[in-house]
């Protein structure tokens, strides 16, 4: 076999088409939109099987409603659609995360790994609304959407899933990773006239 | 008043307004509110508003168009005004708001007269007169007539007084009676001609100099006797005030006339609105205040929101007495000359509108059409209800019989470069999707071909190297080594669940409950009109777990097919889809040499063709990266589809790119791919298929199953789509070798007489082979089955008229030996 | 643009849906029995109704599932919204 010429790295499609940037208004500070790409997330989609509702209660518990973000442990479960959840974790090998829930849902769920389907965006700073007004069609507002609220809608086009993850002061954001690029130029071209900041 | 009920009760508020400054009307006129200047009192309102942190004034901001179920648009300019803008900043911004309730307080537009030469330069509104003077302190003459047939027009007798301007007269189309607004003006001193008209307008390109009046009859229709001409500089007309009923007309409503004010009042709502203040009819500044408070009660009551209670401030504004509708003014009885101007932008005349309905036109909507009447850019915001009324006297109707033609959106023009907002330019017109292998393909110089939203290497041009010599080059290299294809585009669906294998039964045309694990199968999916759809290859990864691919463009029709059956007719199956495009990168290298090349980089994989046969898959490691390999074939090659995690992608192609060198490894665009696969016959659905044609047609018989149904079945047996002289797709060989026919070309059997020439049938593919050294095309012909060996000919628009023979589709290997090798 | 309520998402803009067409056609259990005129009933000829209308709806952007909805297809009024299999609310005159 030949020896592995380049050492496979963790790749994002960011990483490759854009750098990081800022851009700060004459007299600002803090730039008005932060936007930054989250690592080395695990995902997985986990569909309940329909005639598995008893022992799925038992498993998983009732308190998983439509359009929110429930904290598990370290597991985020996200609500997908009506017996389906996304489930995202933090510092696992891809793949382990799908191994970890098949072994108690194997049989009362359908698992599917997704871990690098998504590209997955962090967005914060004092005019995050502003520019997510212009791209977004849901009320975003803090009294309607609520720490804990997730929805698949659109953006720019793009299907785009975003979360406010209990415990964290952003908004969260995963896109297909192919439009992970086009994304991140649409949420730039909204936030610069507020100054913004973009890591990858 | 509305904005501040609102904002007080807790609600979230959007206050638009058109104008640079909030106000509206009170900011021309010298009315008092509540003990103070009109002007400063909106002042007091704007700054009360702006502490509440839900209430968002927009200033400079149309709303442009109310849509179904209260979606407004509102247009914000946002730079025009400012002489140095941050160049960050967008010049208008398209508010696309969804509202629960809507209070339109849209004002009234004042209504020209029509009357003989009205539109002479120095003839303006009487509001527009007032403004100028009031609001931007600017005097538009020396001397001023007021022609009028109601009271609002003598406010600006007292508007010009103060600012100096001699006012020459009011003539007043109402007949002698009591009005108090008459009595101020000569109090003033100002002389009043009751029952009188302007008959006449000399001009000249400074503005008025001199206007005839004359006494009208009681009926209004003639002019009796000459009074005399009145020098003056500006002539303010007023003939009433329309409300702007356009959004409420726009969301729906249909507006009703009212007698008494002469003009169209807001109808029934369809939608959760409410007009208030002038735009509802109430011109009464005071009435207005307290119908605003009113109104945004309503609307908050609708919601669930208890309105606190708002006190509405005093005005000094008198009633007024009612107007007089004199439609057409007549002209000077003695020498009738000159034109009444009913449309200013498009010069409607009244004329025009009396030979409309001389012509035989009744309804208004034809009217305007053939007058051009409210066609301007201001929509007939001046002379539409003028337009109208004039019709209905023609027609002796009353204006309401007539009603008002369409309000569409946009209430006033908006720029294209709002509409499109961000969408503009090569990077945010449309998104665009790319590879894990993209940036490799950049750097290579690829031409990119655009596939759905998907960016793919077309070919990849060396140095010295145009795209016909590209492709050959990279055709040639995969047929005789190996060529290495991006293929991460294509649909790719996760399906699981105990049910699986039965929907691929019911989608697809063939069987799928016989293939067995590590197997893989190509497939052929239907429209339930029996037309091909899609197709790609499905494999069994486990017992209850398929990967289901597509075409790149297809992916998102067929999972939302897919979804929708399972939804809506089979809920009693247990299966589930996800969408794993992008979670996996697919390296494909094909060729006489791919099989060395990928053992020396396999571990665990043993890829002898025993183990690893034509359509089937296995798991290992390629490069040291986790993978699954499919033997599978689109190129007639031995060929393997290496499968990675999309994060993998680029570092296993520059791998197999590196160990790939001593076999000449070449990358391969979809230019080549279409070759490749058009020698083999193979079709691309959406090239060689139109959504016309199906798997009959197609050739493709051999897929159909016959003892399944499978969606789309019954239609194949049709009678349209049984019959025998349908298009097939044959092959076609050029006449002369060299010349390749082009895509879409039309074909017929030669020469014939009649017109037009019969046409048989079209290519659908073309290229010119390398391998097999001539041209090749594949084309539907109808019944092409029965004819080939046979000759067609392409007429093209140079007038030659190219020969070829129709062929079996299959140019190369027909025996498939090579990609079972 | 039309407000959408999805039954499980809630109200959201058009611009998330993709229209079904008409609702309650059933495909024949039975294709192969069906005659052309039959067959051809089913694929191609629908109501197209001036007034209520009971069509089928997806949230393609959200949740992705399908429902019925009851629109008025002059006003564009949504009256009601129902699940998949489940039975339709009451139609004003029909």
């Amino acid at each position: 076999m030949t020896e592995l010429i380049f050492k496979p790295v963790i790749d994002s499609p960011l990483l490759r088409h854009l750098e990081d940037a800022q851009v700060l208004l004459p007299g600002q500070t803090v730039p008005g939109v932060v936007i930054k790409e989250i690592h080395g997330r695990s995902l997985a989609l986990v569909t309940r099987r329909q005639d598995m509702k008893s022992q799925w209660g038992e498993l998983i518990g009732s308190a998983l409603v439509t359009n929110t973000v429930v904290a598990r442990g370290a597991r985020n479960w996200h609500w997908y659609g009506p017996g389906s959840w996304l489930v995202c974790a933090s510092g696992l090998e891809a793949g382990d995360l799908a191994v970890e829930l098949e072994t108690p849902l194997g049989g009362v769920a359908s698992v599917v790994e997704l871990s690098h389907a998504r590209s997955i965006l962090s967005l914060s700073g004092p005019q995050v609304l502003s520019a997510l007004a212009k791209l977004c069609s849901l009320d975003l507002h803090p009294k309607i959407f609520v720490v804990g609220s997730c929805a698949n809608t659109t953006m720019h086009h793009m299907a785009v899933h975003i979360a406010r993850v209990p415990g964290r002061d952003d908004f969260e954001l995963h896109v297909m990773r192919g439009f992970a690029v086009s994304l991140c130029e649409a949420l730039i071209s909204a936030s610069t006239e507020y100054g913004y900041r973009f890591e990858c | 008043m509305a904005a501040l009920t609102a904002a007080r009760s807790g609600a979230r508020v959007i206050v638009a307004d058109e104008q640079s400054e909030f106000g509206g009307g009170l900011l021309g006129t010298g009315i008092e509110v509540g003990g103070m200047v009109a002007r400063k009192w909106v002042q007091k309102m704007v700054e009360a508003l702006a502490k509440w942190p839900e209430v968002m004034m927009l200033s400079r901001s149309t709303v442009t168009g109310y849509h179904d179920h209260n979606f407004l648009v509102i247009n914000e300019r946002r730079t025009h005004h400012l002489s140095n803008p941050a160049s960050l900043m967008s010049r208008e911004r398209m508010w696309r708001v969804r509202a629960k309730q809507v209070v339109l307080a849209t004002g009234a537009i004042e209504r020209p007269l029509v009357f003989t030469d009205n539109d002479r330069p120095g003839v303006m509104l009487a509001s527009a007169v007032s403004v100028y003077m009031k609001r931007y302190a600017a005097v538009p003459g020396r001397s001023l007539v007021v022609f009028t047939n109601n009271d609002s027009a003598y406010r600006v007798v007292h508007d010009a007084i103060d600012a100096g301007v001699v006012v020459k007269g009011v003539v007043d189309l109402r007949d002698d009676g009591v009005s108090a607004a008459a009595d101020a003006a000569r109090c003033a001193g100002v002389p009043v001609y009751l029952g009188h008209a302007v008959t006449a307008v000399k001009s000249n390109f400074r503005g008025v100099k001199r206007i005839n009046i004359g006494r009208l009859s009681a009926d209004g229709r003639s002019v009796v006797a000459h009074k005399g001409a009145i020098e003056c500089d500006v002539l303010a007309m007023s003939g009433g005030w329309n409300p702007t009923v356009h959004l409420h007309a726009q969301s729906g409503g249909r507006p009703v006339f009212d007698e008494t004010n002469a003009c169209f009042f807001p109808g029934v709502s369809v939608q959760a609105e409410r007009s208030t203040g002038a735009c509802a009819g109430e011109f009464d500044l005071s009435l207005c205040l307290v119908r605003a408070v009113e109104a945004a009660s309503e609307a908050l009551r609708q919601v669930g929101i208890d309105p606190v209670t708002v006190d509405t401030p005093g005005t000094a504004q008198h009633s007024e007495a009612p107007l007089r509708a004199l439609w057409s003014i007549p002209g000077d009885p003695v020498m009738p000359r000159g034109k009444k101007f009913v449309d200013y932008q498009n010069d409607t005349t009244e004329a025009d509108i009396r030979l409309a309905a001389r012509e035989g036109y009744r309804s208004i909507e034809h009217v305007k059409r053939y007058t051009a009447l409210g066609f301007g850019t201001d929509q007939g915001k001046l002379g539409n209800v003028n337009g109208m009324a004039i019709l209905a006297d023609a027609l002796g109707q009353s204006p309401g019989a007539i009603g008002t033609t369409t309000y569409r959106p946009n209430y006033t023009p908006v720029t294209f470069g709002a509409i499109a907002g961000r969408a503009v330019g090569e990077v945010l017109f449309d998104p665009i999707r790319r590879t894990p292998m993209h940036e490799w393909h950049v750097e290579k110089g690829a031409a990119f071909e655009d596939v759905g939203q998907w960016k793919r290497p077309w070919y990849y041009p060396l140095p010295g190297e145009d795209r016909e010599k590209a492709v050959s080059r990279e055709c040639l290299a995969t047929r005789q080594s190996v060529g290495i294809l991006d293929a991460s585009t294509l649909g790719k669906i996760e399906i699981t669940g105990r049910d699986a294998a039965e929907l691929l039964d019911r989608i697809y045309t063939n069987a799928w409950k016989s293939l067995s694990v590590g197997r893989c199968r190509y497939g052929l999916m239907l429209g339930e009109d029996g037309m091909v759809m899609d197709d790609g290859v499905t494999s069994r990864l486990s017992e209850h777990r398929y990967l289901m691919t597509t075409t790149t463009g297809g992916a998102a029709h067929v999972l939302n097919w897919l979804e929708r059956w399972l939804q809506t007719e089979w809920p009693e199956l247990e299966v589930f889809l996800t969408s794993v495009t992008d979670r996996w990168s697919v390296t494909s290298i094909a060729g006489p040499k791919s099989r060395e090349l990928l053992e020396s980089l396999s571990e665990g994989i043993d890829l002898s063709p025993e183990t690893l046969p034509f359509m089937s898959f296995c798991e290992g490691h390629v490069a040291g990266i986790a993978a699954r390999v499919f033997r599978i074939s689109f190129s007639g090659e031995v060929a393997y589809e290496i499968n990675v995690s999309a994060d993998q992608g680029l570092s296993l192609w520059r791998t197999v790119m590196e160990a790939g060198k001593p076999f000449g490894i070449t990358p391969y665009g979809t230019d080549a791919m279409h070759v490749l696969r058009a020698e083999k016959g193979y079709v691309i659905v959406g090239q060689d298929t139109d959504g016309s044609v199906t798997p009959i047609d197609l050739g493709m018989d051999w897929i159909v199953s016959k003892k399944k149904d499978f969606i789309g079945k019954r239609s194949l047996s049709r009678a349209d789509t049984a019959r025998a002289n349908r298009k097939q797709l044959v092959g076609l060989k050029t006449e002369n070798s060299t010349v390749v026919l082009p895509e879409g070309a039309q074909l017929v059997n030669g020469f014939s007489s009649s017109r037009p020439v019969p046409m048989v049938g079209h290519v659908t593919s073309s290229y010119f082979s390398a391998t097999l050294g001539y041209s090749i095309a594949l084309a539907l012909i109808k019944g092409g089955r029965a004819r080939l060996g046979g000759t067609v000919y392409a007429p093209l628009l140079d007038g030659q008229l190219i020969k070829a023979t129709i062929t079996e589709p299959v140019f190369y290997d027909s025996d498939n030996v090579r990609q079972r090798d | 643009m039309l407000e959408i309520e999805c039954p499980w998402c809630g109200a959201c803009d058009q611009s998330e849906f993709s229209y079904g067409g008409e609702a309650h056609i059933a495909r024949p259990k039975t294709p192969a029995d069906l005659s052309d005129q039959e067959w051809g009933d089913y694929l191609f000829n629908r109501e197209n109704p001036k007034g209520w209308h009971r069509e089928q709806w997806c949230h393609t952007a959200g949740c992705r599932r399908w429902f019925n909805a009851v629109r008025d297809t002059v006003t564009c009024r949504i009256k009601a919204y129902y699940r998949m299999g489940a039975v339709p609310p009451e139609e004003d005159g029909r």
